[in-house]
């Protein structure tokens, strides 16, 4: 039995799924954060049946409002186009987190050239955060694992 | 509980994972969970989307679904609209113990929040019934036997 999913259905239901997925993102911030429905319509100058309503039917959410939200909670909020070789979507969308996570996993880059810096070797990958504010813009390693070839010292890496 | 023929099947159109998958147990009175195949639409597709994210992974948060500690019952819930839908998690495959199954049993309709020991109650006696397992094997045996058709 091979039936696609369900937002492959309309457009419509797509977008349904992405703004779960925010505000699925939203509900484990307030509840990892303690920060109760009232608290956080504080914050966003709203009522809290407003907030109970965006989170229980989010269809209607608009990019401003993401924006808003985020920011509420001290988050940013980035639009990512994705090409998962599967243009038909039959297996439906990637949620958000994986992204988060692997981001995360990378160290954080805020730019391409924090990206460019992450660096290969024959056993792992190694990754390199930037030292912000630093004069020398030096590029401290974060996970480094010890090969024939690099070690944690020679991992320092000057920007370009 | 009698013994009855009951049979398994995946919730059709969400995702399922390698790791995670959501199904229904049918076929007698009392189970009642395929009661979410004729919610309204709306209603229908929050409760899609949560099983997604489970089978994607994620373990919250817990306004949408959750665990019961130091059990294996399972909620999938949507609090505006007072649905609930229990069941418990299984591993379906003996070999690979990462593989985790939500097997859906039993739909309540409730405004309060704490879970009524009635509920858990039956998921518990579905949990224990023999024909549980042997409903779950055929239905991954069928699986398998289509999929090596196919190939």
């Amino acid at each position: 039995m091979n039936i696609s999913h369900w937002t492959t259905h309309s457009l419509g239901d797509f977008a349904y799924w992405v703004a779960s997925d925010f505000t699925a993102q939203i509900e484990s911030k307030l509840e990892a954060d303690v920060i109760s429905n009232s608290e956080f319509a504080e914050r966003l100058g709203v009522s809290a049946s407003r907030v109970s309503q965006v989170l229980n039917d989010p269809g209607n959410l608009t990019l401003g409002n993401t924006v808003k939200y985020a920011r509420a909670l001290g988050m940013k909020i980035a639009l990512v186009m994705y090409n998962d070789t599967d243009p038909e979507n039959e297996k439906g969308p990637i949620t958000s987190e994986v992204f988060t996570k692997c981001w995360e996993r990378l160290g954080k880059p805020h730019d391409l050239f924090d990206l460019r810096a992450m660096r290969s070797n024959d056993r792992s990958w190694t990754v390199y955060k930037s030292t912000a504010g630093n004069v020398e813009s030096k590029y401290m390693p974060i996970t480094v694992q010890e090969s024939a070839s690099t070690t944690a010292q020679e991992g320092w890496r000057r920007r370009a | 509980m009698p013994p009855s023929t009951i049979s398994f099947r995946l919730v059709p159109q969400v995702q399922h994972s390698s790791g995670r998958a959501v199904g229904i147990l049918e076929g007698d009175s009392e189970l009642c969970a395929d009661m979410l195949l004729n919610l309204p639409n709306k209603e229908w597709k929050y409760i899609q989307y949560s099983m997604d994210r489970w089978t994607s992974g994620q373990n919250g948060p817990s306004t949408r679904f959750h665990s019961f500690e130091g059990t294996n019952y399972f909620v999938f819930k949507h609090v505006a609209k007072q649905h609930r839908f229990y069941g418990f998690l299984y591993h379906p495959i003996e070999t690979n113990r990462r593989s985790l199954l939500c097997v859906l049993t039993t739909y309540a309709r409730k405004k309060e929040d704490a879970t009524s020991p009635a509920d858990l109650k039956r998921v518990q006696a579905w949990m224990d019934a023999p024909a549980t397992p042997i409903a779950i094997k055929y239905f991954y045996s069928e699986e398998t036997a289509n999929k090596d058709k196919k190939q």
